[in-house]
């Protein structure tokens, strides 16, 4: 009978996970050479492009130990960002074991702890490998020092490899088998397997991936998701092999995947837990959460005609994302749209990305808002995530918004740099610890819509790319909030009021309206564009009139010429938005509502 | 060649004749008929006598398009005997400089000259076209000096005794040498602002000597001088053209117009056949562009019935009344100054 392990390998970004799944694929013989793709894990181009995972993969390898065991790996890719922080700890809850993979050259960094702590919470063996052993720049014995200081575990037990060459890839197998211990293998009790990912498949719908801790499924089993309280029958259960590889039955210890004529993505909820109908387990797997969207943003068709499509490629795409909720929104100044919640700027990026290239979409999207908590003076509590919905002032009594702690990793030299910018985003209690020479590591309270506002970004060009980041959310706080509004010609524009903190209005009020004066052309009439709190104003431009917009010459001959130009002209102002009587053109919206991103 | 010419002209005019009714003005004008020799001009007057003879009414406006480098009291009386009443003179600058750079034939004195003798000569009206928004580089003066200047020769050109002036802006577009000039760099204009400023001076200063500012370029002393013909084409009343790029109009929503070609317009009438032509069928929208549009160009203003659009428009004719661009009166709205010169952008907003 087969061995099985399952493991997972997580690793600061760029560190080499994707190559180091691609070669152990190809060192275990599940892809012949010729077929070998680059990082096959990584499936969607968007992955590819941008170089992190953002919907998981698994794959299970057939391996034959030194010693003539034989193994079946089960290697279960996770998502490679802070965004997705819930569906990484799903995916290693399946896991007995990590690959904690660090860089030859750049060490330790932020994720690197990160993961270390996520894997330590699920009691997983973690196995630390040196990768990039190959770079001129690798420097092992300083960063087995690192692994002993920073990260506490035993330098001995490290294994270096090069997953570019191909150097050490077998010793990296051989500590998967040894070193993480296998799965437990209750088959008589009853079924309790844990759904780690959901994929959407057009013809299959949706491809559950699981891995089954006590007891066995086949095919044809009732089965009961027990957190979602939904049944269904299984039509098919298998094996992640490079292509699914459908088996009678699955049993403890395994990993899977089963389909069972469930028809969106969103009937599936990470974290759930699978046992049978008529024979369940007393209780689910611990650690279930609901994913809650952070950021928040409504994206609207470029042309307004262009709704109905939008309507059927915001479902399309919901197909392949449960993280993204949406309801309809509407904007006097940009029509109706969809107000969207994200798990994080980069879940909100791939949205925006995957909508336009995949999907086809001309789209604006706001400024992201995270959700901030308002006390009333009636004792109630509202949740605000969109401007449009900010209450009466005159009734908060306490504002909150969301804050986060920042683990921010960086070189010494750059500490200076590092709290500039976090005392400039309003960041508070600043801690310091120092894992190695040279090395400090900050934890810091911010603001997320702080962080959601261009701060990794700022983070990493003050810190000449070496400041690594990572971050966890820690609840409200109390916060002097204001709603911005933005006026062209005395009136608010929905879709720029924002919600911000009273110290950062003005600046960005300024930053607005600089921006529509030079988008917006001149108009007939003198234009104020305002940044408004309350009645009050804080900053002001003035588009000014132009003086003269007549042809000199219009005889006979250059009627017909002329009325076209005219024709011609308020066509294009068709396309424009009008507020009030003002014509703003739509590349006033996307300047303003991009940079102030 | 101008022999064949002119009796294209005059087949062509036979063909058209039976779409006209009584009409009461003739514009002889596009490109310099004042350099036509005394025969051919002649030839042509015959034409159009013979031709539309009994539906010309009395009191016939008559304008000549002329060269002031053409001028002498010798053509002067030969455009006389033809009938000719009306003389519009393409001076467009006092500045001997301004004129090389515009390529005339003419220098500042023969400009005067030729002003005067058409005064003297026993015609009724006689017009005198300036430019204005030169480009700055042409002089060294600042920009109040600039504006004075243009006064300056506005005030030359009327002390000759003139009744009519047309202040045109030097615009560069299309394939000119000036366009060219400007794309690379070599020349640059005034900037709009300033050309409406000094537009706006201008006719300050012509008000002040008894000329009504009554189209964007046109500046009339008195009501009875205003050019009746070109007013024809802003207040959408019918005309026929003749000629190569003639345009036509019909006074309801016909518009037609020959193609520039010269032989090709020669050929197809020796062929027995129209020159040949374009044309459009205006849409009930498109007749209102475009008289908002021309309406919005003079003086005379356009109904208020036609601008609020049945409601649709009444605030922001409002505002535009508010924010000084219209005046009423009666049942008109009548461009002010600075309506006037944005009378394509008000055109634009209520069409
Ligand atoms: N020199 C060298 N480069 C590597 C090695 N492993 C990965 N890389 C490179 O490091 C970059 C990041 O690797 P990738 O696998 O995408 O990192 P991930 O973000 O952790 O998935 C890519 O350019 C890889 O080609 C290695 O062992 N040696």
């Amino acid at each position: 009978m087969t061995k099985i392990r399952n493991f997972s390998i997580v690793a600061h970004i760029d560190h080499g996970k994707s190559t180091l799944a691609d070669r152990l694929i190809q060192m275990t013989g599940e892809v012949a050479e010729r077929d070998f793709r680059d990082q096959i894990l990584d499936s969607m181009d968007l992955e590819r492009e941008r170089g992190i995972t953002i919907k998981s993969n698994t794959i299970t390898l057939p391996y034959k130990s030194r010693s003539g065991e034989e193994f079946a790996l089960n290697l279960i890719d996770t998502p490679g960002h802070v965004d997705f922080t819930y569906e990484v700890s799903r995916a290693l809850a399946s896991c007995e074991g990590v690959l904690l993979l660090i860089d030859a050259a750049q060490g330790v960094q932020a994720q690197t702890l990160a993961h270390l702590y996520g894997a330590l919470e699920q009691n997983l063996e973690i196995v630390p490998v040196i990768n990039k052993i190959d770079l001129p720049a690798a420097d092992i014995p300083r960063i087995k020092e690192q692994i002993e200081n920073d990260l506490g575990l035993d330098p001995e037990d490290v294994v270096c490899c090069s997953a570019k060459t191909g150097e050490g890839i077998a010793d990296v197998l051989e500590a998967v088998v040894k070193r993480i211990p296998p799965p437990e293998t209750k088959e008589d009790a009853p079924l309790s397997a844990l759904v780690f990912d959901a994929n959407y498949d057009p013809y299959r719908g949706t491809v559950v991936s699981f891995r089954i801790f006590t007891g066995s499924v086949k095919k044809g089993d009732k089965l009961r998701f027990m957190w979602n309280k939904s049944v269904y029958d299984v039509e098919e259960i298998g094996l992640f092999r490079l292509k699914k590889s459908p088996q009678p039955c699955l049993k403890a210890g395994q990993v899977g995947y089963l389909v069972a004529g469930i028809k969106t993505i969103s009937d599936v909820r990470i974290g759930d837990t699978i046992t049978h109908n008529n024979k369940p387990v007393a209780q689910p797997l611990p650690g279930f959460q609901e994913v809650k969207p952070v950021v928040f943003s409504s994206v609207y068709p470029i042309s307004s005609d262009d709704y109905p499509s939008l309507c059927d490629a915001i479902e399309r795409y919901k197909l392949n994302d449960a993280a993204l909720i949406y309801q309809k929104d509407s904007s006097v100044a940009l029509g109706r749209g969809f107000r969207c919640g994200f798990l994080g700027l980069l879940h909100m990026e791939i949205f925006q990305q995957r909508m336009e290239r995949e999907h086809d979409q001309a789209i604006i999207m706001t400024v992201p808002s995270v959700s901030y908590r308002f006390t009333m003076d009636d004792g109630s509590e509202i949740i605000v995530d969109n401007p449009a919905y900010y209450p009466d002032k005159n009734h908060i009594v306490k504002s909150e918004e969301p804050y986060i702690r920042a683990n921010i990793m960086v070189p010494e030299k750059f500490v200076g740099a590092v709290m500039n910018l976090s005392t400039e985003r309003r960041g508070e209690n600043p801690n310091f610890g120092y894992p190695g020479v040279g090395r400090v590591e900050i934890f810091i309270d911010l603001p997320l819509a702080e962080v959601i506002f261009d701060f990794y970004d700022k983070l990493k060009s003050s810190t000449q790319g070496y400041g690594s980041f990572d971050y966890e959310p820690i609840g409200y706080r109390a916060s002097d909030l204001v709603k911005l509004d933005i006026l062209v010609n005395k009136e608010p524009v929905d879709a720029l009021a924002l919600m911000v903190h009273r110290d950062s209005a003005r600046t960005r009020a300024i930053a607005i309206c600089e921006r529509l004066k030079e988008e917006i052309p001149k108009q007939m009439f003198k234009i104020p564009i305002q940044g408004a709190i309350g009645g009050t104003i804080i900053a002001r431009t003035t588009i000014s009139a132009f003086r003269k917009d007549v042809t000199a010459k219009c005889y006979g001959g250059d009627i017909s010429r002329k009325r076209k130009l005219l024709e011609k002209q308020k066509k294009g102002k068709a396309r424009m938005k009008m507020v009030g009587q003002v014509e703003v053109p739509q590349s006033a919206f996307i300047s303003v509502l991009n940079t102030s991103k | 060649m101008v022999e064949v010419f002119i009796s294209s002209l005059r087949q062509e005019m036979m063909w058209m004749k039976s779409s006209t009714h009584k009409f009461d003005t003739i514009y002889i004008g596009g490109g310099t008929p004042s350099c036509l020799r005394k025969d051919n001009l002649q030839s042509i007057f015959s034409a159009v006598y013979e031709v539309f003879g009994d539906v010309l009414k009395k009191n016939t406006e008559i304008t000549m398009e002329a060269n002031p480098a053409d001028i002498t009291s010798k053509t002067l009386a030969h455009w006389k005997a033809l009938g000719v009443n009306r003389i519009s003179l393409g001076v467009q600058s006092f500045d001997d400089n301004t004129l090389v750079f515009l390529g005339r034939r003419h220098n500042s004195k023969s400009a005067l000259c030729a002003l005067s003798l058409s005064v003297h000569g026993g015609f009724q009206h006689v017009s005198c076209d300036l430019l204005l928004g030169l480009p700055p580089s042409l002089s060294k003066e600042n920009s109040l000096e600039i504006i004075a200047k243009a006064k300056k020769e506005q005030e030359i050109a009327i002390n000759t005794g003139i009744d009519h002036l047309s202040l045109y802006i030097l615009t560069a577009s299309g394939p000119t040498p000036l366009n060219r000039m400007v794309q690379n760099g070599a020349v640059s204009l005034p900037v709009e602002d300033f050309t409406a400023h000094q537009l706006l001076q201008s006719s300050l200063f012509l008000k002040s000597r008894g000329f009504h500012h009554y189209e964007v370029s046109n500046f009339a002393r008195g009501v009875t001088t205003e050019s009746r013909h070109n007013m024809k084409y802003w207040t959408g009343l019918p005309y026929l053209g003749f000629g190569p790029g003639a345009h036509s109009f019909d006074g309801s929503g016909h518009r037609w117009w020959n193609l520039p070609n010269i032989d090709k317009y020669i050929e197809s009438i020796s062929r027995g056949d129209i020159p040949p032509r374009n044309e459009e069928f205006l849409t009930v929208n498109q007749r209102r562009t475009e008289k908002l549009m021309l309406g919005l160009r003079t003086s005379r203003g356009v109904s208020r019935e036609l601008a609020c659009a049945g409601g649709a428009h009444d605030s922001l004719v409002t505002e535009l009344i508010r924010q000084g661009f219209l005046f009423s009166s009666n049942d008109m709205l009548i461009p002010t100054e600075k309506g006037m010169l944005t009378a394509d952008a008000i055109a634009s907003k209520l069409s």
